[in-house]
């Protein structure tokens, strides 16, 4: 399956930016107590930026009660990045990501981490993507 | 030995937790109060106590003893070590503030942001969790290593991030 060269993470509020408005580590952490999957990997929503709309649909997502979901913009990573960490041999076989397509949503997919990876393991990751993560609002 | 007790633009007096040893050059500054000495290594101090001040700050939320206890341990010894870096003229100027990204019950981490590097350290309830992390842009190669406190010496690893920073920052 081909993925675009980029991979946007919708911020839902300020509390996920420095005051300078980097992306800060917590963004991407992955929380095994809400999204675990019955497979064993756990879930983080992105979208794929296969085309230059990806970016306004994911600024414009919208909640049940029709708010903006996303108020502080997306954190946009390369994909270059998520494979460099893939390959790691800390996270050999036990990250990875994926296209899942939702009736909304068609850029849709997620991060995946396998369940049991060691906390201090995948903060060092989410550091890494916030490290490369370039944040756009252009609301 | 000298002690100094620097005065604040807002005229409070601080006293520096320790005395300085090293040979220093005195001057009087205009303006000060009561006459006290000081010298151009003071600012340097205070400007590196401004590195920690917004974390200790944020570990006020804190409510487990121990992990407070331990993160603002671990602020503290990482002063200390620029502090003593300085002595031997490394230059610590303009370096970024270290934030407390992310305050849990049973956790905390604090975050080193810099351009193309981050450094993270984790105190956790369980101590053998508490760690530390380093990972870099392609730039810096790449960079992606951590490990746990517990099997570490704490000063001679934080000693090598500190000069790490000071070459790549």
């Amino acid at each position: 399956m081909k993925y675009p060269d980029r991979c946007l993470k919708g911020i839902l509020n300020n509390d996920f930016l420095s005051d300078d408005g980097i992306a800060k580590a917590h963004l991407f952490y992955f929380d095994e107590s809400k999204y675990l999957r019955s497979d064993g990997w756990v879930e983080q929503s992105i979208n794929w930026e296969d085309d230059s709309d990806a970016i306004g649909f994911t600024l414009n997502q919208r909640k049940l009660d029709g708010s903006i979901k996303f108020v502080a913009g997306v954190a946009v990573v390369p994909t270059e990045v998520i494979d460099w960490h893939k390959r790691s041999v800390s996270l050999q076989g036990r990250f990875s990501y994926e296209r899942a397509q939702i009736a909304d949503n068609k850029y849709h997919g997620n991060l995946l981490l396998i369940k049991g990876t060691p906390k201090l393991t995948m903060q060092q990751l989410a550091s890494s993507l916030a490290l490369h993560a370039q944040v756009e609002d252009k609301r | 030995m000298i002690d100094l007790y620097p005065v604040t633009d807002s005229q409070t007096r601080i006293t520096l937790p320790t005395t300085i040893s090293r040979p220093m050059e005195l001057m009087v500054l205009p303006g000060t109060v009561s006459g006290h000495y000081m010298t151009t290594s003071y600012f340097t101090i205070i400007n590196v106590y401004r590195l920690i001040e917004p974390a200790l700050k944020a570990l006020d939320e804190i409510k487990n003893p121990d992990i407070k206890s331990d993160a603002s341990s671990l602020l503290i010894t990482l002063v200390d070590i620029i502090r003593r870096l300085q002595g031997l003229n490394y230059d610590f100027d303009n370096l970024p503030t270290l934030q407390v990204e992310n305050i849990e019950d049973d956790s905390v981490l604090i975050e080193w942001i810099f351009n193309d590097f981050r450094i993270g350290f984790t105190i956790e309830k369980n101590k053998d969790e508490s760690g530390w992390y380093l990972v870099t842009t392609k730039r810096l190669g790449f960079i992606n290593a951590s490990g746990y406190f517990l099997k570490t010496e704490r000063e001679k690893l934080l000693t090598w991030l500190i000069i790490f920073i000071k070459d790549n920052s």
